[in-house]
């Protein structure tokens, strides 16, 4: 059977349908009108991954039980999470952090990578567990990726440094140069406005660490090192940190309460 | 549209919008990305222009900006302009080649995609970016249509 020819009637319900679409645009972009619609694909998504992991962990459980060495399974497993642990505090210098501030690892349920590559919103979502804060850092095996932003129903909504709505307080022990160092949009790309006047052949390569201020980052926490500096207008100064640590090495993190 | 169309458009769509969210990948400095979805929903308007009309384009529009990460109303203004073109130019287009339907098609869908990293982020908006997804839009457009052609000729007319 032929198809049939097409007749354009008007163009008149098109410009409405425009119009509309534009104008539920400016209300979401402008006013964040479906936050809550946002809100619950958000959930929803992390609620099915969430399901997904437990069941492969279920299966493995199960397998676990049939093995004979199950008993030194489990234990490994334990001891295996205590020296992570461990070795993120010590590898961190965070002299203040007692053992009872560390949540045991909370693993990633949903982390957009395309988003973290091609645009300005790097944002990471973990599961809870019985030990979870809802303000702190977060670190991983490679040093301070974030902070918790949200609290999900089923999860927690990270914020990377590098994501253009966060900021950080960091500073440099040799040259004094403080800052609040906004994330660039741009993987492990924080900048460092300073009004302070510093040569660029010195600054570049200097370590920077938190400063403490703000009460979610400890003090002297390695945060990055500096690979550029911009003389911008007004006087200031843009110095690029690239940060230590890269969020996409390892399956879980680490959320530690602010002392 | 019978149940049969509307579940067999919505399920390519859907399938696009999966599609696009498991092609999309960073080599270098350049970050590749898709617009199936774009080019399945216009594949449709230009195939089927008597099925695919504004409520269906509104509804399409915001099952991709529900699905995707962008702001609702995004690509249902799109979407519903896009139609408007193509079913104005529907006779038109039955004449063009399909190097000239590539041509359109893959430059409407990098407009797009421009339009969406302009709003949306703004930072990482490249000319070089976007001069790769229109290549890759032209380059992609004949497998779409051939596939969709396929498709739509084995599930929408059964």
């Amino acid at each position: 059977m032929a198809n049939e020819t097409p007749r354009f009637n008007s163009r008149l319900p098109y410009v409405v349908a425009c119009l509309f679409g534009l104008t539920l645009f400016f209300l979401d972009i402008t006013y964040q009108t479906f936050d809550p619609l946002d809100r619950i694909k958000i959930s929803s998504k992390n609620f099915l991954q969430s399901g997904l992991n437990n069941l492969k962990d279920s299966f493995v459980s199960v397998q676990i039980n049939f093995s004979e060495k199950k008993l030194l399974i489990n234990e490994n497993k334990s001891l295996k999470e205590e020296l992570s642990i461990l070795s993120v505090v010590a590898q961190q210098d965070i002299f203040n952090t007692r053992p009872s501030d560390v949540s045991a690892p909370h693993r990633i349920i949903n982390f957009d990578t395309d988003q973290y590559f091609c645009c300005s919103n790097h944002r990471m979502f973990v599961e809870k567990n019985e030990k979870s804060y809802q303000k702190g850092f977060v670190l991983n095996t490679t040093g301070l990726i974030g902070q918790i932003i949200k609290d999900h129903p089923n999860s927690f909504e990270l914020i990377l440094l590098s994501d253009v709505d966060h900021k950080i307080p960091i500073y440099n022990k040799d040259y004094e140069i403080y800052c609040n160092a906004e994330g660039s949009g741009f993987e492990r790309l924080i900048i460092c406005k300073s009004s302070k006047d510093v040569d660029k052949e010195l600054i570049i390569g200097q370590e920077f660490h938190t400063s403490g201020f703000g009460g979610i980052f400890n003090k002297d926490m390695p945060v990055g090192k500096a690979i550029s500096l911009i003389k911008a207008e007004d006087n200031e100064y843009l110095i690029s940190v690239e940060i230590f640590a890269n969020p996409l090495t390892d399956e879980k993190v680490f959320l530690f309460k602010p002392t | 549209m019978s149940i049969r169309e509307i579940i067999t458009v919505y399920s390519s769509m859907i399938f696009a919008i999966i599609l696009d969210s498991l092609l999309s990948f960073k080599l270098g400095s350049v970050f590749f990305d898709t617009n199936f979805s774009y080019l399945i929903f216009s594949y449709w308007v230009f195939a089927v222009p008597e099925k695919i009309r504004v409520s269906q384009s509104i509804l399409i529009g915001f099952l991709v900006d529900l699905l995707s990460n962008s702001a609702i109303g995004f690509h249902i203004s799109l979407y519903c302009l896009f139609s408007l073109i193509i079913h104005a130019y529907a006779y038109t287009f039955r004449l063009f080649s399909y190097l000239q339907l590539a041509i359109f098609f893959g430059t409407s869908a990098s407009f797009i995609s421009a339009l969406f990293y302009l709003f949306h982020h703004p930072l990482h908006y490249s000319y070089l970016d976007i001069f790769i997804y229109w290549i890759t839009s032209i380059i992609l457009w004949f497998p779409v249509y051939f596939g969709m052609r396929r498709f739509r000729q084995k599930f929408f007319y059964a």
